[in-house]
């Protein structure tokens, strides 16, 4: 089961399928389409065939120049990276990262595998927010009321702003969230400068509900802080903690490392409960997850707390109706009970202070707090959010005010309070961001422009603590001016001598205090030794079991017919990264859009608005849904969404800004995606009850201006490259693979270096009754070739611990130049990322009493979701190699299956006969034209062709840049493994060290991006090697190994953890390959 | 009917197409000569901003290429010096040479004209974008750099010396022991195989291997100990003894990516 698409099994996608490629990604578009047609071809090819006669003089050498430095840098070896590390500051956290850089310019963003939280790996936001850095929108221009004006204007009024400014009556700061000391120093100094001034804080997207709820029962600046590798039982109501909802940054690492499934090394894997509105990440990785209405969710936490005798703060709940099955909930609250101490629950950041408050009530009762949850301290002193600041500024009080968050309040701040004509009323705004493009940035009285953290210092802590210092890589490409040297400048503070900013002297100052407060004797070392590492050991919070008190609930307005989920987008998030390509292409894990967003529905709720059956699979256009909140109204297109609960939509925020650079509006001009800030109100920021859905039958004009449809069209990379019905995510529970790995470690015992039998996960599909296959074409021997001395790599993806989030794909596409397409040519299939995210539903299935499992869930309401990454295999006996004319794809001698791109003739056999679809192929010069005009092919505007400066200074120059008419694919690193291979050789030079590379000494970019640690890379016929125990592993199976390919990538089965006393449901959870034959 | 035609005619179609033919067989033996890299390239010798002089400095003077060729053994890049590299001498020899005004430019603060730049020397060897070369797996590796530049230090303007295309290139990584050597010969480009003492050589390579290994590669006993080493008997002895496997021409991953 993989899509509506195919559960349906209509003629279109039969016929969709069967392509090679989906519809017209191999075929010539309408000759109308076309701006160049065949005929005038043949006239620019006759006349440049005329010009060639001319040109002969041109065949010259052209003549090329080596500048070295006049000086020589400090550590620059040309040619060679050098690597830094940092941390991206993140809301209520920080991404601790190594900046690769080449010749001065960062190219490549990786976790940082020694930092002490053991975050491991980076996310999707993560790598791509490089590519902010290399912006081409990015003027460096200031200006005032949407003017550009000179450097020198700006700074005449800002001199006779801040003369002005007095004690600070009737300033006021708009700050973004952040953890870093320095900037809480600065505004605090700020504070004694202007005592009269007032600090807001705000993000659209923040976790101010839950810091509402633990303040409530913690008392003020009290924040908590999870433990996800302590907790055995975990409950996320409504808490996409593993996706965008960011609880704590280890999440995903520590709590993948409990999903193990080895009985010896993990006696107890975790287990999961979710109950949210729609599917998300968290979701899929559920081991029992209920959908509820998000508005619903404070009664079934209150429902909760009475099952286990809870603190409920006079709150009640009717578990009728609110269509709760009482029996899933007292199952949960045993499961918990029975491991308190031990257990987690967490409630979304969208949820009212009040649920917070009872899950708080839930935790105490657990006994989680000093166990699973710590609490700390923070200083802080807020004169409130963007609401009270509205308010101030109603009652006249602020007169000038700088704004320095990185959102856009103009167009992300809740639509009632009407923030722009706020905005206009105070005397002097100041907006100072990296984001020029913003709303806020042309309607404030001047707008300056920021840096990148990739630009300048700053400090940083992670949601645990540990403090990080954010260095600069690069001087700011733009001009710009950071938060930090902003409020050091009004403090009047002075760059000294050598350094463009006082920045660095102003995080060392408060390097001082936090080194000390570490323990650090020599604060010089310990600066020098943290600029290293990029971190300061010891750092971390001190956590306590805090004196949690019993809080007063205010329930909030419960459930009134359909409700509006916004939720935080995986592309754009609020809508700051939505001039970012990568983001932009890389597709929702869930819903598999790109370059938009578009309302979620369950398919019982669309059958009920009158959507057709066939309807329900979208190809590339789709139905209209008007959304009606209060008074509010706007349309949206619609995507049926599995697994969402029947009285809720959802709509992720961030889409639909007025000129939000080249990329935000899709190129030409056109937009992407639909705003729904409007319909955020005050109070229902996230959630808005009480909406009317209506499935539009006339056209309508969807954006300002445009021609009036009735469909939209919309890409998904979801029905591209469909692998069929074939058991290739495979699954079982923790009973069997504890069986099995028992049964295989006694074999072991008994018949020591012996090939064991095959286990259950190796028998599914096909593979359990059809006879190996063996290859006419063999391929090399590569045992005699290891026993040469050249190593075998190969990968394993563990799926046990793969919840789709997309890192690993852009994690490659940065790694390995890999261009970005483009909406249309996704919706025609040419998509180019050598990591393909599958992710497959799986309706309940129930035993027919005949031992045949049924489908009991025709619409999807509950799906099982399993998430699947695919490259290149790199098969042994590889069926494209055989049949590329040119020889341009071979295999060598490590067992890669190499491309040869300057070889590639562009026949495209190769993509055809690769069962996995892992090739890509240039239909375009993606690189070098406008995507807007690719069509038009050497037409195209000449101002815009090429590659934008900015964003070659991205690219890596260990990897070829590919041009038109080139398949490509995933190469393994290729580029990696000859440095690394390289590298040993100069170190066996003056050593008797081998030429082999040792196992962990090399790390590919998918690999080192994974915080979950699910992809292993190595030398397979090194017994050794991680990657070997894990083919070693009863849960290891090989994708399509019927065909006989022999992959070198080879898959984990995922494993599911139920509880067999939950009411429902238990019988197919982690059943669904093992019902197909 | 009068004949239209003379009749030397008859013949005409016949000497066009004889004609044609020693045009076609001239042509492609042009191409296959003149249009391959090893007319192109062989020979190449520009002009050079500050025309230094290898033949002076390394023959001459005695310097090693790696004074100015630093991270040769480090990374792919063989690098050109900076300016301060040439600085550390010139700052006091030569000084007044109109022809080091290049140099004075881009390092010399007291320099009336300077202006920092870095100097815009004129790239000899060229490897194409897509061929990844690496310096340092070569001559960590016993491969020197006369195999592919030639004879440097007799060069007063450095040339093109070998062709550099893929086949010249697959030619010794097929045969990598006609041009391996010990690594601390590496550098010096008038190395000869029969400098080697064989006693000596026999024990280095008896510690790399084992004695027996050593005995059938560089045979000492009887007359072979007087014998002279051949470049032969150098490079398959250190091919075994270093594990030289070189890319193949099956893989093209070794210079493509």
């Amino acid at each position: 089961m993989r899509s509506h698409g195919e559960m349906q099994d209509t003629p279109e996608f039969r016929d969709w399928l069967e392509k090679e490629f989906p519809a017209g990604a191999a075929e010539m578009r309408d000759e109308e389409d076309q701006e160049l047609t065949r005929r005038s071809f043949m006239r620019f090819m006759g006349a440049s065939t005329a010009l060639a006669g001319f040109g002969v003089a041109a065949c010259r050498r052209p003549e090329k120049h080596i500048r070295a430095y006049s000086r020589g840098v400090e550590w620059a070896i040309p040619g060679k990276p050098l690597l830094y590390a940092t941390a991206m500051p993140r809301g209520g956290g920080a991404m601790p990262m190594i900046v690769v850089t080449h010749d001065g310019r960062p190219t490549h963003l990786e976790g940082n595998p020694h930092h002490p939280d053991r975050i491991r790996g980076i996310d999707a936001i993560g790598s791509a927010s490089i590519l902010e850095l290399y912006d081409p929108d990015r003027t460096g221009d200031y200006a005032n009321k949407g003017e550009k004006v000179s450097k020198e204007e700006f700074e005449n009024g800002f001199a006779a702003w801040s003369e002005k400014l007095g004690a600070g009556d009737g300033l006021a700061f708009l700050v973004g969230q952040s953890t870093s000391p320095t900037r809480a120093r600065l505004l605090k100094e700020l504070s004694a400068k202007y005592p009269a001034s007032k600090t807001y804080a705000y993000e659209p997207l923040s976790d101010r509900n839950l810091v509402a709820g633990t303040e409530a029962c913690f008392g003020k600046g009290s924040r908590q802080v999870f433990n996800f590798e302590k907790a055995d039982v975990i409950l996320s109501i409504g808490c996409d903690f593993g996706g965008l909802d960011s609880m704590a940054d280890n999440a995903n690492a520590m709590f993948t490392k409990r999903r193990g499934v080895d009985p010896e090394k993990n006696p107890l894997m975790n287990r999961l409960y979710v109950v949210e509105h729609e599917f998300t990440m968290t979701g899929g990785m559920a081991d029992h997850r209920l959908p509820l209405a998000a508005s619903k969710q404070f009664g079934f936490a209150v429902l909760l707390a009475e099952a286990l005798g809870a603190d409920t703060g006079g709150a009640s709940a009717n578990a009728e109706e609110l269509g709760i099955d009482l029996g899933w909930v007292k199952a949960c609250a045993n499961d918990l009970k029975e491991q308190a101490g031990r257990a987690l629950v967490l409630g979304g950041t969208r949820l009212d202070p009040a649920a917070h408050i009872i899950v708080a009530a839930i935790n105490n009762k657990l006994n989680s707090f000093g166990n699973t949850i710590g609490i700390t301290t923070v200083e802080e002193d807020l004169a409130g959010g963007i609401a009270e600041l509205c308010s101030a500024i109603d009652a006249g009080e602020v007169k000038s005010l700088l704004i320095t968050t990185l959102a856009d309040p103009v167009y992300d701040a809740p639509a009632d309070l009407n923030f722009e004509e706020k905005l206009a009323k105070v005397e002097t705004s100041i907006y100072a961001s990296m984001r020029n493009k913003a709303q806020t940035a042309s309607q404030a009285t001047w707008y300056i422009p920021g840096t990148h953290y990739l630009e300048s210092w700053g400090d940083v802590r992670t949601s645990e603590g540990t403090y990080s210092i954010v260095q600069p890589m690069i001087l700011p490409l733009c001009g710009g001016v950071s938060e930090n040297e902003l409020f050091l400048r009004l403090l009047g503070e002075e760059a000294e001598e050598g350094e463009t900013t006082p920045e660095r002297v102003a995080v060392y100052k408060t390097f001082e205090k936090v080194a000390a407060e570490a323990g650090a004797d020599d604060v010089p070392a310990a600066w020098a030794d943290a600029l290293r590492d990029g971190f300061l050991p010891k750092s971390e919070y001190k956590l306590s079991a805090g004196n949690y008190a019993p809080a007063k609930v205010t329930p909030p307005a419960g459930p009134d017919g359909i409700e509006v989920v916004f939720t935080p987008d995986s592309k754009v998030w609020d809508g700051r990264y939505i001039n970012n390509s990568w983001l932009q292409e890389a597709p929702d894990p869930i819903s598999k859009v790109v370059w938009d967003n578009a309302v979620l529905v369950s398919q019982k709720t669309l059958k009920k608005l009158g959507l057709k059956e066939k309807e329900l699979a979208v190809h590339d256009s789709t139905r209209l849904l008007r959304v009606t909140v209060g008074a509010v109204s706007r349309v949206f297109p619609l995507l049926p969404a599995p697994g969402q609960a029947n009285d809720s939509v959802s709509i992720s925020v961030g889409y639909g800004q007025v000129d939000p650079g080249r990329v935000g509006s899709g190129f030409d001009g056109s937009g992407t995606g639909f705003n729904v800030n409007p319909m955020r109100q005050k109070g229902t920021e996230f959630i808005a009850t009480g909406a009317k859905l209506e499935l539009i039958e006339e056209p309508v004009e969807l954006r300002e201006g445009d021609k009036p449809v009735d469909r939209y069209p919309i890409a998904l990379t979801q029905e591209h490259n469909s692998m069929e019905n074939r058991a290739l995510v495979r699954d079982g529970d923790y009973k069997e693979a504890k069986y099995e790995t028992t049964k295989r470690k006694k074999y072991l015992a008994k018949h020591p270096g012996e090939e064991p039998p095959a286990s259950s996960f190796d028998q599914r599909g096909m593979d359990s009754h059809i006879p190996p296959n063996i290859p006419i074409y063999r391929g090399q021997d590569f045992k005699k070739l290891h026993e040469q001395g050249h190593q075998q790599w190969g990968m394993t993806v563990d799926l046990n611990v793969c919840n789709g989030c997309n890192a690993c794909l852009v994690a490659c596409q940065s790694e390995n130049n890999i261009p970005v397409v483009g909406k249309e040519q996704v919706m025609i299939g040419r998509e180019m990322h050598w990591v393909r995210m599958d992710r497959y539903f799986a309706p309940r299935h129930e035993d027919d009493g005949h031992g045949h499992w049924k489908n009991v869930d025709k619409d999807l309401e509950n799906p099982q979701f399993l998430p699947q990454p695919v490259s290149c295999t790199h098969c042994e006996a590889a069926p494209c190699e055989t049949v590329c004319p040119v020889n341009a794809t071979v295999h060598n001698e490590e067992g890669l299956n190499v491309m040869a791109y300057n070889r590639c003739i562009g026949t495209r056999y190769c993509a055809n006969n690769c069962p996995f679809k892992a090739r890509r192929f240039n239909f375009f010069d993606y690189n070098k034209r406008p995507l807007d005009q690719l069509y038009k092919g050497p037409l195209s505007d000449p101002s815009q062709t090429g590659m934008r400066e900015s964003l070659q200074l991205q690219k890596n120059p260990n990897v070829t840049v590919r041009m038109r008419g080139v398949m490509e694919k995933c190469t393994y690193c290729v580029q990696r493994i000859t440095e690394a291979r390289i590298r040993r050789k100069q170190i066996a030079r003056d050593s008797s060290e081998g030429l082999k590379i040792p196992d962990g000494g090399l790390r590919v970019a998918c690999q080192s991006a994974c915080a979950a640690d699910a992809i292993q890379f190595g030398d397979i016929y090194d017994p050794k090697s991680r990657v070997s125990k894990m083919k070693a592993d009863v849960r290891h199976y090989e994708l399509l190994k019927y065909i006989g390919t022999r992959s070198r990538t080879t898959y984990l089965a995922r494993i599911k953890n139920p509880n067999p006393k939950m009411p429902s449901y238990e019988a197919y959870i982690g059943k669904v390959s093992s019902g197909i034959h | 009917m009068a004949n239209h035609f003379p009749r030397w005619t008859n013949t005409l179609p016949l000497q066009i197409v004889a004609a044609l033919g020693f045009l076609a067989v001239g042509v492609a033996t042009a191409v296959t000569y003149y249009f391959t890299p090893k007319y192109t390239r062989v020979g190449y010798q520009p002009e050079q901003p500050i025309p230094y002089d290898h033949q002076l400095h390394v023959n001459q003077l005695g310097m090693d290429c790696r004074y100015c060729h630093s991270f040769v053994e480090d990374t792919g890049h063989a690098n050109v010096p900076t300016s301060q590299t040439c600085w550390n001498c010139h700052q006091n020899v030569k000084t007044d040479s109109p022809l080091l005004e290049p140099l004075r430019r881009s390092i010399d603060t007291t320099y009336e004209d300077y202006d920092g730049e870095p100097i815009r020397w004129v790239k000899v060897h060229a490897t194409p974008d897509y061929a990844y070369f690496n310096h340092s797996a070569h001559v960590n590796r016993g491969v020197s750099c006369v195999s592919c530049h030639g004879q440097v230090n007799e060069m007063e303007v450095v040339w093109h010396h070998e062709s550099q295309s893929m086949q010249w290139c697959l030619d010794c990584h097929k045969n990598p022991e006609e041009h391996l050597r010990p690594l601390d010969h590496i550098t010096n480009l008038d190395w000869k195989a029969s400098d080697e003492n064989r006693i000596d050589f026999h024990k280095y390579i008896a510690s790399k291997t084992n004695e027996e290994q050593a005995n059938e590669l560089v045979p000492v006993g009887g007359d072979m100990a007087t014998k002279e080493l051949t470049q032969d008997e150098i490079g398959q002895a250190l091919k075994v003894a270093w594990h030289i496997m070189p890319p193949s021409s099956l893989n093209c991953a070794g210079c493509h990516r």
